[in-house]
């Protein structure tokens, strides 16, 4: 579902677009969980082409975010999206991984 | 997010026009829109430059002469003369035309340096020239054009 | 790197900017009032910084964050009574105000701003002046726990708790399962976001990770979110927004809260509980704080205010909102085309006359005219947003100057337009400095001067005959008329002469003199060579006035008038050429309409300058389209259309009796012609400043409600142009700036000016002085001739003069005048030869005639202190000196009697010397006067008794030895005025029938209705021989008639 924008090293962009609701929150674990079996250990999840996150895609970050930061790497978000920056500031996930705007 | 992302290649259109029988062209981006020739109502006292001002839906718009500015010979107003409106960045400024033509499509880098002269016109106030099938189009500065108020006070 | 949108940045530099400039301000009061803490405005202070603080946070301000969050802290200690906001104080939170405003105006590069200084500052200031129990209390955590066991939060500073709390807010524990709560009621975080920011603020929060695993299992079905919550809505109302049961929601009553003062709204204990009781099975208790074991002793309010308890149960609905000033002026702009729109409807439905059509346009017509209101309305702007700077300014300026300034405001709430509250700052600023610099004297000085060693200046904005007046007053020493008058003696601007004259009022006036700065010492703060000028010159830019007052060592008092709004301006639409213009009614002092027929007798020219004389004063003219460089256009009546009005000149054109014509007036249609015919003058007398004059124009149109339009960069150098306007017909019209066009035609405009500013002067200071036009028949001679007496004045060629038998004649319309050589009677040099003389014409004895002379050079005011020695000959009065210049006075009378005896010999036989009773009594303090028109009495065959006053007179009368006929007397006298005489006249018996005839040199209709009342007879003009004659003559007659003794030639008369 996501585009790979590079690999670079162990770092990765991905850039999904549409949704990341119950319907698709799972096959988009499973692509993670792959890149991370696969060595890769600084996720950049880019959200600008997403309208829609439900609470099961929101998981998503938390079990990506565990998942990394068990094994030494790191999660960033990027969004322009106030209101998700905001949502993310409010859960307090900023002070567990990277919440930035793009350039 | 990035303004960049927008440009996906270096095409520029350009809106061209006759000022008398040269034609010449603006980036339509500087463009707000082309009005027939508006009642004008003429300023005492201003630069030779300055056509007059018109009403354009409430905002009183200053008109120049680009005849006068590129040192042409002021023509007569015609049926197809037009008035240019141009976005500068602090206000609308219009700009007289004898005449419209089309909207051309240039590479950037199919422009070429204008040369001193172009038509007995100085060169100072082109940006470029492009080289069409059958004549040569000068595209304009505008920024130098709006600037002609301080143009003038420094020649 | 600031990496949000712009739109984000833009609204938090707005914002930022607006909490810093009441900031100022309120620190400034706080500091006032010390210990004694206005609670309210603490806390509104301490929001703004805190939400600064907050939106620096979230666009990664750093700086601005982390120096806001210290500004904060301090706010708080205040808040709470645990820091007195001292001078120091206020001074850290000041100068942490200006680096905040710095770094907020300078976004991009505000995080490479240094902040340790300020926060060192606010630190420093906040240790020393605060208790170690204070400090002590600041640092310490809390930790939160569930009833239920286990901790809720850990680590939670007391002191965030507690600041909420102080503003009303109420703590909750707020537990959200993201399934349960959310997802489950098909919802998305981002709406759950949305409804807990509407109703309060998340003080800390965390997502319960227990439960969720990585990414190698399953995604969870529970999500609890915990969030440590402050909001000022009730526990239900809360569950309810949240959109959670209300058993996950907690109230914490902290034990905290019974220990600060005031606190927000004291929910009764367990009122959590009663209500979970009814709304849903307990599952969470309440939770409480844990305070630490160590609690130190809260410190005691410092004040006994009774606690303010601010009502939470809901927030207070927001009535502002901010909109772009941009979004504004377009929605002026289209309802300006709206209201174009509907003038063309209305012409269409009035011509079209269908009812159904004529309803709805008069419908749109209303809605139309009160939209355009109300858009007006969203210009308008307290002027506090510029008062509200000058505490500061006053502040940090009597500090910097060692002077002590209190500053008084009033009025912040007059609301004007938004462009002239932005255009006054700079203005005012100025002034309120002046007043420190200047104004306020150092505490030394003013204990000396028995002052209290603090001065005090009041600004106060109010509302004046529909304009706004802003007095800016100190009770300082006053601007001292006399060394300004030094001052503009030394850097030339006037000259001896003039400070010899100028009165104390206009002496301060002199400050507004370009480049004329006050300061004795250049100080730092003013004395930089932009002074008053450039303070009136702005203020008048916007059309406002600037009026001094002041007196030495008591203070001064500076009064600035503004319109209420610029964008729309009630104007006079005319036309120049093709072309129509406005003109501001502020410029406008009234419309005078001369008729063809009376053009010549009512302009003159001086100096190639005509001049209107209006009222007796002379205005000088001026042609709008010389000025603007068009060409004017009559409406011809003929053809029915406009012509070239080729007779630029009016002097030319002379003829008729009629007076000037005031225009009241001129709506109707039918007036157009009548007021545009070839010849007749429309002259708008305007105003601004210190410029007054009169503008002819082509045409008048109707008065109009403009709306105000820049003019584009282009047309900056315009200084004819105020700015632009659309007309009815969707027309762009140029509004004239009056100042503008005067300084345009600098060149000629000042030496008329002089001759009115000197003809004001003579009129304040009563008639000392006398309006005199002079001439010169060689260049080193010079004549004076009072205006009074002149009819007109004639340009003529050489060849236009005739010599009859030896009587040069003038040959004028189909009759001839007789012209006078002044060197033919007078010893002078004769007029050189020419082709062109003017003729200065004087009716005498109902007869014009003509005098020859080479060079009109000036009307000025002359004093009539005249030497009446030196030259005094046949046909001249005697002289006096002006500008180093003898000037010989003429008595056209004497002259016209050396040349033509005979007009005088006729009448000496009509008024012979009958009757011995033809004494006539006459009180003049003016020696000129008294000694023209005792001439002129004797020469008829009365017997004059002069007086220099009203008390002289009234004891002449008295005296036995003297009978009178008739009293004649001047108005304005010493000791004893010609009212008062008159009053004391007529009231007294013995000599209430005496005929009494007042002279002014201007017949005003005031005085003459004062006059008569008393009881005096009849008004003359002082020069108009033959009229006061006249007068006399019929008063005498009536006189004696009454008392039954006739002369020969009347009785003769009354028996035919």
């Amino acid at each position: 579902m996501s585009e790979h924008v590079g690999i670079q090293d162990k770092n990765i962009e991905l850039n999904p677009d549409g949704k990341i609701t119950a319907a698709n929150a799972d096959e988009f674990r499973q692509e993670l969980l792959e890149l991370v079996e696969s060595g890769i250990l600084q996720i950049t999840i880019n959200l600008n082409n997403v309208d829609m996150i439900d609470s099961k895609g929101l998981a998503v970050f938390i079990v990506c975010h565990k998942t990394l930061a068990a094994k030494g790497g790191s999660l960033t978000v990027i969004s322009d999206n106030e209101e998700l920056c905001n949502l993310f500031h409010l859960m307090r996930f900023d002070e567990h991984f990277a919440v930035v705007k793009s350039e | 997010m990035t303004k960049n992302n927008k440009v996906k290649d270096n095409n520029i259109e350009i809106a061209t026009f006759y000022v008398e029988d040269t034609l010449m062209g603006i980036d339509i981006q500087h463009i707000q829109e082309i009005n027939r020739h508006l009642d004008t109502t003429t300023i005492p006292g201003a630069s030779e430059f300055v056509h007059g001002v018109i009403n354009l839906r409430g905002e009183v718009v200053t008109v120049l002469d680009l005849h006068n500015i590129l040192g042409l010979n002021t023509t007569e107003i015609t049926k197809q003369s037009r008035v240019v409106i141009v976005k500068t960045n602090e206000e609308l400024v219009g700009l007289w035309v004898d005449r419209i033509a089309d909207v051309v499509n240039v590479k950037s880098e199919e422009i070429e340096g204008a040369p001193a002269n172009i038509s007995g016109v100085d060169s100072h106030f082109f940006e470029g020239v492009f080289k069409m099938e059958s004549e040569l189009l000068v595209i304009l500065d505008i920024d130098k054009i709006m600037d002609v108020n301080s143009e003038a006070a420094i020649v | 790197m600031i990496n949000k949108n712009d739109e984000l940045v833009a609204s938090y530099i707005e914002e930022a900017n607006e909490t810093l400039a009441d900031f100022e301000n309120d620190i400034l009061i706080i500091e006032e009032a010390g210990a004694n803490i206005d609670i309210e405005l603490v806390n509104k202070v301490f929001r703004g910084i805190h939400s600064m603080k907050g939106s620096a946070g979230f666009l990664g301000l750093v700086s601005i964050g982390s120096l806001a969050h210290e500004a904060e802290n301090v706010l708080n200690l205040i808040r709470n009574n645990e820091l007195v906001p001292t001078s120091k104080v206020a001074d850290a939170l000041l100068r942490a105000a200006d680096c905040l405003r710095g770094m907020t105006n300078n976004i991009d590069t505000s995080n490479d701003v240094d902040v340790t200084e300020f926060v060192n500052l606010l630190q420093v200031a906040t240790t020393e002046e605060s208790t170690p129990e204070v400090r002590e209390s600041l640092n310490r955590d809390v930790d939160i726990a569930l009833p239920t066991g286990g901790l809720a939060f850990v680590m939670i500073k007391e002191m965030e708790l507690v600041m909420w709390q102080k503003q009303g807010f109420d703590i909750y524990v707020v537990s959200i399962d993201f399934f349960t709560d959310i997802h489950d009621k098909n919802l998305t975080p981002i709406d759950f976001y949305k409804r807990t920011n509407q109703h309060g603020n998340v003080v800390s929060s965390y997502m319960s990770t227990a439960g969720i695993g990585e990414l190698d299992s399953e995604l969870p079905d529970s999500m609890n979110f915990v969030m440590l919550f402050a909001s000022m809505l009730a526990p239900a109302d809360l569950a309810q927004a949240i959109g959670v049961p209300e058993s996950q929601v907690s109230h914490i009553a902290t034990s905290m809260q019974t220990n600060w003062e005031p606190s927000g709204p004291k929910e009764p204990s367990g009122s959590v509980e009663s209500e979970t009781q009814t709304s849903a099975p307990v599952e969470a208790c309440p939770v409480e704080a844990i305070i630490p074991a160590s609690q130190p002793v809260s410190p005691k309010p410092k004040n006994n205010k009774p606690d303010t308890v601010i009502p939470t149960s809901s927030t207070p609905a927001s009535t502002n909102l901010r909109v772009n000033v941009k979004v504004l002026d377009r929605l002026m702009n289209l309802a300006g085309e709206l209201v174009l729109g509907r003038n063309q409807l209305l012409q269409e439905a009035s011509d079209n006359s269908s009812l159904g059509m004529e309803s709805v346009a008069n419908r749109i017509d209303q809605v139309t005219s009160e939209l355009q209101d109300a858009i007006m309305q969203t210009r308008m702007q307290a002027i506090g947003t510029v008062f509200n700077k000058f505490p500061r300014i006053v502040r940090d300026l009597s500090s910097q100057l060692g002077k002590e300034c209190e500053l008084t405001i009033d009025g912040k709430d007059v609301e004007m337009d938004k462009t002239i509250i932005e255009a006054i700052g700079d203005p005012l600023t100025h002034l309120i400095r002046n007043s420190v610099d200047h104004g306020i004297e150092d505490p030394a000085t003013r204990k000396q001067r028995r002052k209290s060693p603090s001065g005090t200046i009041k600004l106060k904005a109010y509302h004046q005959a529909g304009k706004v007046n802003i007095s800016i007053s100190d009770d300082g020493g006053g601007i001292d008329g006399e060394k300004l008058k030094e001052k503009a003696l030394e850097r030339g601007i006037i000259t001896s002469d003039q400070a010899a004259d100028m009165t104390h009022r206009e002496a301060v006036k002199l400050i507004f003199h370009p480049g004329f700065s006050m300061a004795k010492v250049v100080s730092d703060v003013s004395g930089r060579g932009v002074g008053m000028d450039v303070v009136r010159t702005n203020i008048e830019e916007i059309g406002g006035t600037v009026e001094v007052d002041t007196e030495v060592g008591v203070g001064t008092t500076i009064v600035v008038k503004l319109p209420l709004t610029l964008a729309i301006m009630p104007s006079l639409v005319l036309r120049c050429g093709q072309d129509r213009f406005a003109i501001p009614q502020v410029n406008i002092s009234e419309l005078v309409r001369i008729k063809a027929s009376n053009v010549a007798t009512t302009i003159e020219k001086i100096k190639n300058i005509e001049v209107l004389r209006l009222r007796g004063k002379l205005l000088p003219l001026v042609r709008l389209s010389n000025a603007l460089g068009i060409t004017s256009q009559f409406y011809d009546r003929k053809i029915d259309d406009l012509e070239d009005n080729q007779r630029a000149q009016i002097a030319d054109r002379r003829s008729g009796q009629e007076p000037v014509q005031a225009v009241a007036d001129l709506r109707s249609g039918q007036d157009r012609r009548e007021n545009t015919v070839a010849g007749a003058l429309n002259i708008i007398v305007v105003e601004s400043g210190h410029f007054h004059y009169g503008l002819i124009v082509d045409e008048l149109f109707d008065n109009k409600e403009i709306v105000v339009k820049p003019l584009g960069k282009h047309l900056k150098d315009c200084v004819c142009l105020a700015g632009a306007t659309i007309l009815g017909d969707g027309m762009v019209a140029l509004i004239l700036d009056v100042a503008g066009i005067a300084s345009h035609l600098n060149l000629i405009m000042p030496d008329t000016e002089q001759a009115l500013e000197d003809k004001a002067r003579a009129d304040s200071q009563d008639s000392e002085t006398q309006s005199t036009l002079v001439f010169a028949n060689d260049p080193e001679e010079f004549f004076g001739v009072p205006v009074e007496f002149i009819s007109r004045i004639e340009r003529i060629r050489a060849s236009q003069i005739d010599s009859v038998g030896g009587q040069d004649v003038l040959q004028y319309r189909g009759s001839s005048l007789p012209l006078l050589h002044l060197a033919d009677h007078a010893r002078c040099k004769p007029e050189p030869e020419a082709a062109v003389y003017n003729v200065i014409v004087f009716k005498i004895s109902g007869k014009e005639i003509g005098l020859v002379a080479s060079n009109l050079v000036d009307i000025s005011e002359l004093p009539v202190h005249i030497d009446t020695v030196t030259f005094r000959q046949t046909g001249i009065i005697g002289s006096t000196i002006q500008n180093e210049k003898a000037i010989r006075l003429i008595d056209v009378f004497e002259l016209t009697e050396a040349a033509h005896p005979e007009w005088f010999t006729q009448r000496e036989t009509t008024e012979s010397k009958e009757n011995k009773s033809n004494v006539i009594l006459f009180a003049e303090d003016s020696s000129f006067f008294r000694q023209q028109v005792t001439n002129f009495l004797q020469s008829e065959g009365y017997e004059v008794v002069a007086c220099e006053d009203g008390q002289i007179a009234w004891d002449t009368l008295q005296d036995p030895e003297h009978q009178f006929g008739l009293v004649v007397t001047d108005i304005e006298m010493p000791n004893m005025d010609g009212l008062e005489l008159a009053r004391n006249i007529k009231s007294d018996p013995m000599f209430a029938h005496l005929p009494v005839i007042a002279v002014t040199s201007l017949a005003g209709q005031d005085d003459i209705e004062k006059g008569m009342k008393i009881g005096i007879d009849d008004y003359q003009v002082k020069l108009d021989r033959d009229m006061l004659l006249a007068a006399i003559a019929k008063h005498l007659k009536a006189a004696r008639l009454k008392s039954g003794v006739l002369t020969n030639s009347e009785k003769h008369q009354i028996r035919n």
